[in-house]
């Protein structure tokens, strides 16, 4: 009997397609989603809404970003025109960072800019100078900048360089003057939270140093002098000795007048004008243009290819790193927000895997059992089984070629698949014993026409999904429609094929 | 056969009430809802044993609406724990939660979801629109297959049962609403419409055998495949640790027993009544 099974030809074609798949999911593998493998899932909304282009450019920065910071398995999508969804395999401590980065290098001599992002022809990866032993990202400027450059140096004598990423205002409030000495402070030359030992104790956790948000003030700042800003208090051994205000636009775009606003209003609570101190903040690297440089400038030679130095320790190397793949990326056109960050750790994920397929076989195993009893026969136990296992096996199969995330919902529309599967094979199964008197081919032909309407109002509930393109539902939805398509056109004619030539 | 038109009281009453039950608490906005609907924060942090006192430690120091469960796996040993906060935390906000748990000596990885309001709205009207145009394309797949107006109209009233019944026993059993369970609703639909096609087409368009012998022939393939279902559905959420699995499961598991009622009473009364008016 097995072997007249075997000659069947909608039969063979099952076990074509389970064989084939079987050969796809050894070779290429199953890509597993966020909830399988570990990951970021992260949301990101921008400030105004984007047409098409905008949006193209938008994901195509983030991607290269992400790309830069080595992780492969990046998928970005668009959701409306505000929104942007981002899910990374692995994950990176500068990920929310390096998203949220607008990415504008200004890069000043004395307090005159000289050249920027637009005008960067090249960046090259970042290193590690061996004499200097600190880290550096090199790069080359076009003709203008470095001209500009040039004659800003030698107008000004040479004063020192900075270099700004993003650069923005800062406000720092200081309430006791008495932890002064203990920290060392220097804000002297208007630089704050940046390169600066205060701001390097609070991030080594040193000094008992603790930064702790302040909505109440923040709120406060936005409604009377309507600027939106971080604001916190800095505390030592638990007791408020300042606040700090970081603003998104530099010195310059706020303007005077808002900035003697904003002394005002801290004058009014109490607080000395010398105890008001405002900078910029943003700075990636400060110093004086080396001799070499220099006599080069000097001599009226105009240089292109400059060096942006971070620092020596590992903070250092990691912001060399962000800026190198900023840079190369170029700059957002808007700014952007994260909305939502979900992490997955890989343990959890392989846990949810294991947990996910021994599930499956429990509920198989009980599914089997529940047809034993219906039917009392192992010869429509065992097709049911290895047709649903087949069907599986497949779904899997296409999943691998298209390179189809698994992820939990994947795994429900697998489920929702195989369940309608079982069903249709009950059908088929009770039209072939009920109906003995009509033909096998009328039989059959009854039960496909429910089979062929469950399955067009399947595809029809399942379209919606993915024309709205909500997020994780695009995937439950396509696996189920490739489910039970599969479903109808190969597994349940193979099924019914098996059905008749060993009970009907 | 028991008087199905009288019994049809049951499954009319049942989706009279669950209109109300559902409609009130959609108005009053106090359908239970997971965050990924109503909006909050998700800490995650990974512990093998569950962290005494969290909660109040928590609500005492924030002040926040705060709710700790503790995620299992397979042989029952704590993994991990969820900290759900009401209300989406700034980043300013985070650090400060993530400080406080490294103080009270949680030194593993802590994992923050954050989802703002105006996302959770944007969730909630897609998935609204998504289950209405769904509902409304298998109305007209139905429609065009059987090509008589009362029996279709049926098979889509028993499935428009089956959600609102469902959503209404969910409220009622505080169940959460996430976007696992509108996952599980669009399944049902797809389940619920089986089992109905499945009776109409017996009834209508097979000829042999009175009314009465065909739905009760249907009814037995139909219980048979909503068994199966069910059968699995049960395992699954037993077994599983997965709380998106479990959601979808119990939603279905809902709907499925909801939908019995439904395809065996309602939808079967009111093909009795349209056969033997002719």
């Amino acid at each position: 009997m097995i072997s007249r099974l075997l000659e069947d030809r909608k039969i063979r074609i099952l076990i074509a397609f389970v064989l084939i798949s079987v050969l796809i999911i050894s070779t290429r593998g199953i890509t597993t989603g966020l909830d399988l493998q570990g990951g970021s899932k992260i949301t990101i909304q921008t400030e105004r809404p984007l047409n098409n282009e905008e949006m193209g450019q938008v994901v195509s920065i983030m991607t290269k970003r992400l790309n830069g910071l080595g992780l492969k398995d990046v998928r970005i999508r668009p959701w409306g025109d505000e929104f942007i969804i981002i899910e990374v395999a692995g994950s990176n401590p500068r990920i929310e960072d390096i998203l949220e980065k607008i990415g504008i290098l200004d890069v000043k001599v004395g307090n005159i800019t000289v050249f920027t992002g637009a005008d960067l022809e090249r960046v090259e990866a970042f290193r590690k100078n061996p004499l200097q032993n600190s880290w550096e990202v090199p790069f080359t400027i076009n003709e203008e900048g470095a001209k500009k450059f040039r004659d800003i140096a030698l107008k000004t004598n040479f004063s020192e360089v900075s270099m700004f990423m993003d650069e923005g205002t800062a406000i720092m409030i200081i309430r006791d003057r008495s932890i002064m000495p203990r920290i060392g402070f220097t804000a002297s030359k208007g630089y704050l939270f940046d390169n600066d030992p205060l701001m390097d104790a609070v991030n080594k956790g040193i000094l008992g140093i603790k930064f702790k948000t302040n909505e109440d003030l923040r709120k406060k700042i936005k409604e009377e002098l309507d600027i939106d800003a971080e604001v916190g208090e800095i505390e030592i051994d638990n007791v408020v000795v300042g606040e700090y205000i970081v603003i998104g636009e530099t010195m310059e775009l706020l303007g005077e007048d808002k900035i003697k606003k904003i002394k005002e209003f801290f004058n009014a609570t109490g607080i000395k004008e010398e105890d008001i101190l405002i900078g910029s903040t943003g700075l990636v690297n400060h110093a004086p243009i080396g001799a070499g440089l220099r006599e080069e400038l000097f001599i009226g030679n105009v240089v292109r290819s400059l060096i942006l130095e971070t620092g020596s320790d590992e903070d250092a190397r990691l912001e060399a790193e962000e800026v190198e793949v900023v840079l190369r990326s170029g700059s957002l056109p808007i700014k952007v927000d994260i909305k939502g960050k979900y992490g997955v750790p890989p343990e959890l994920g392989e846990k949810f895997t294991r947990n996910a397929i021994v599930a499956g076989l429990f509920a198989m195993m009980a599914v089997a059992v529940f047809i034993f009893v219906r039917y009392r026969t192992p010869k429509i136990v065992v097709p049911i089984l290895i047709t649903g296992l087949s069907e599986v096996t497949i779904i899997l199969g296409v999943a691998s070629i298209i390179k189809w995330n698994i992820d939990l919902p994947a795994i429900a529309g697998i489920i929702a698949a195989v369940g309608t599967g079982v069903d249709d094979q009950i059908v088929i199964t009770d039209e072939v014993l009920m109906e003995k008197t009509k033909s096998i081919r009328y039989r059959i032909k009854n039960a496909f026409f429910i089979i062929m309407t469950a399955w067009a109002t399947t595809v029809a509930a399942m379209v919606p999904l993915i024309v709205i393109g909500m997020g994780m539902l695009v995937g439950f939805a396509i696996i189920t429609i490739i489910g039970v398509t599969i479903g109808v056109f190969i597994t349940r004619p193979a099924y019914a094929r098996m059905i008749q030539h060993l009970v009907g | 056969m028991l008087d199905i038109k009288k019994l049809m009281i049951i499954p009319i009453l049942a989706l009279v009430l669950s209109l109300f039950v559902v409609g009130t608490n959609m108005t009053q906005g106090t359908i239970p809802m997971s965050i990924d609907l109503k909006g909050g924060t998700l800490i995650t942090i990974l512990v093998s044993e569950e962290v005494p006192g969290l909660e109040d430690n928590l609500k005492e120091e924030f002040g926040y609406g705060i709710d700790v469960k503790l995620v299992k796996d397979v042989s029952g040993n704590v993994v991990a724990e969820d900290i759900e906060i009401d209300k989406p935390l700034t980043a300013g906000e985070r650090r400060n939660v993530e400080n406080f748990l490294f103080d009270e000596g949680i030194h593993g990885e802590v994992l923050i979801h954050t989802i703002w309001p105006t996302l959770s709205e944007m969730f909630m009207r897609q998935a609204i629109k998504a289950v209405i145009f769904a509902f409304s394309f298998m109305a007209v797949v139905v429609f065009l297959r059987f090509k008589t107006f009362v029996p279709s109209i049926a098979v889509v009233l028993s499935a428009f049962s089956d959600i609102v019944v469902t959503l209404a026993v969910m409220i009622l059993l505080g169940i959460q609403l996430s976007l696992a369970s509108f996952v599980a609703l669009l399944l049902l639909l797809g389940y619920s419409v089986d089992t109905d096609i499945l009776l109409t087409t017996r009834v209508l368009v097979r000829k042999k055998g009175d009314i009465d012998g065909r739905i009760k022939g249907a009814m037995v393939t139909g219980l048979t495949m909503s068994g199966t279902t069910l059968t699995a559905l049960i395992v699954l959420f037993i077994v599983s640790t997965s709380r998106i699995l479990d959601e979808i499961a119990i939603v279905l598991i809902i709907g499925l027993i909801v939908d019995i009622m439904n395809t065996w009473i309602q939808n079967v009364g009111i093909l009795k009544l349209y056969l033997e008016r002719d």
